[in-house]
C-alpha cells in the first residue's frame, strides 16, 4: 500500500487489478484521492457486506500512502460504525472551529451535529467502544490537540492539514467515508428516513468542506483558477 | 402503523384522531403533488427521500404505497378527502399532498 502513487492513475484500484469484485464503493475526492469500499458477495437486499475502506493518504514523505478503516458491519466491536465515525469528524471540525472560527467550519459542525443526533445505528443495542483523543506518536507539533481516535483495536490517524499533504486521513475523506458508509444502510433499515437525513446532513457538510479545501488550495497555489463547480 | 380507512376522512378530523387528545400541529401544509414533483421537492423532502432511495413515486397512489411500505417506519400515510396525508413520525411533522 505505502509507496503507492497518489496521483489520478488510482492506486489502489490498480492493485487490485481495477474495479474488482472486492470494490463495492469508490469515491474521488477533489484532489484526485480515493476512498474506496471494499467488501465481497453483495446480496440484493441486504446491507452492503462492506467490511473496510481504503483510503489514499499521503505518507511522511508526501508520497502516496493508504490508511485502512475497519467497518462494524456486523457489530459494534467489530470496527468503527457510523455513530463513532460520526463522533471523530465531528470533533476534528470542533476543533478546527476552536483554531480558526471560520464561518463554512461552524456550518459543517452544525450539520454534522444534525446528522449525530439523527442516525440510528443497526448495533445500537451493543455498548459501543469509547473513542479516545490523542496526539500522533513521535510526530512534529500539530496545530490540533489530537490527530488520533483510537477505538479498541482500532486508531485512525487524521491529517494535520485540509489538503493531506501530511500523513494521515484528511477530514474530507473522512466524510466521503460517512456519506459512502451510509449508503450500506439505506436500502434496508425501516429507519431508513433517519439514515438519509443523517447522510442528507453528512453531503451538505462534505459540500462545504470541499468548497474549502479548493479554496485553500487555490491559495496556496499562486496563478491558479478557480476549480470547476461540482468537482467532486 | 398506516390506517387505511375506507371512509375517507377530511384531514382536520384525522389529525384531530391522531393527536389523540395531545397538541395539534400548528399547520399542516398543503402540497400539489406535481409541483412537488417539478421542483423534485418539497418542504418535508418526502419527493426527494423517495428518489434517492430508488422509489418512483409519480402520482398519489405510489405516494401512500411508497409510505406504507412495511418497510417505512418512520413515515406514515393516510388516505384524506384532500389527498394523502403524510406524517413523519420522528419529526412529528405533516403535509398534505393534493392533485
Amino acid at each position: 500500500m505505502s509507496g503507492a502513487s497518489a496521483d489520478a492513475a488510482k492506486p489502489v484500484s490498480a492493485a487490485m487489478g481495477g474495479r474488482g469484485r472486492d470494490t463495492v464503493m469508490r469515491r474521488v475526492i477533489g484532489d484526485g484521492r480515493a476512498v474506496t469500499f471494499l467488501g465481497t458477495d453483495v446480496i440484493p437486499g441486504r446491507p452492503l457486506r462492506m467490511w473496510g475502506v481504503l483510503v489514499d493518504t499521503a505518507d511522511h514523505a508526501g508520497e502516496g500512502g493508504g490508511a485502512f478503516i475497519r467497518l462494524g458491519i456486523l457489530g459494534a466491536r467489530d470496527g468503527w460504525s457510523v455513530t463513532q465515525l460520526l463522533a471523530v469528524a465531528l470533533a476534528r471540525f470542533e476543533a478546527e472551529l476552536a483554531r480558526t472560527g471560520a464561518a463554512e467550519v461552524a456550518e459543517i459542525v452544525r450539520h454534522l451535529e444534525l446528522a449525530a443526533a439523527t442516525f440510528r445505528d443497526a448495533h445500537e443495542s451493543e455498548p459501543a467502544l469509547p473513542i479516545s483523543f490523542e496526539p500522533a506518536p513521535g510526530a512534529p507539533p500539530s496545530p490540533y490537540p489530537w490527530t488520533v481516535a483510537r477505538a479498541g483495536l482500532f486508531a485512525i490517524q487524521l491529517s494535520d492539514d485540509a489538503a493531506g499533504s501530511q500523513e494521515g486521513v484528511t477530514p474530507e475523506q473522512l466524510l466521503a467515508v460517512l456519506d459512502l458508509a451510509m449508503c450500506a444502510w439505506l436500502p434496508v433499515t425501516p429507519w431508513r428516513r433517519s439514515c438519509w437525513v443523517a447522510r442528507r446532513a453528512v453531503r451538505a457538510a462534505l459540500a462545504v468542506e470541499a468548497g474549502r479545501t479548493a479554496a485553500s488550495e487555490m491559495a496556496a497555489t499562486p496563478g491558479a483558477t478557480a476549480p470547476p463547480p461540482g468537482r467532486m | 402503523m398506516t390506517e387505511l380507512s375506507p371512509q375517507l376522512e377530511t384531514l382536520d378530523a384525522l389529525v384531530r384522531r391522531h393527536a389523540g387528545g395531545n397538541d395539534l400541529p400548528r399547520c399542516v401544509p398543503k402540497v400539489r403533488l406535481a409541483d412537488a414533483l417539478e421542483r423534485g421537492d418539497d418542504h418535508l423532502h418526502i419527493v426527494s427521500y423517495f428518489r434517492e432511495v430508488g422509489v418512483h413515486v409519480r402520482t398519489l397512489e405510489d405516494l401512500l404505497a411508497a409510505c406504507t411500505d412495511p418497510g417505512e417506519e418512520e413515515i406514515e400515510a393516510f388516505r384524506v378527502e384532500e389527498g394523502v396525508a403524510v406524517f413523519l413520525v420522528v419529526d412529528g411533522k405533516w403535509a398534505v399532498f393534493t392533485r
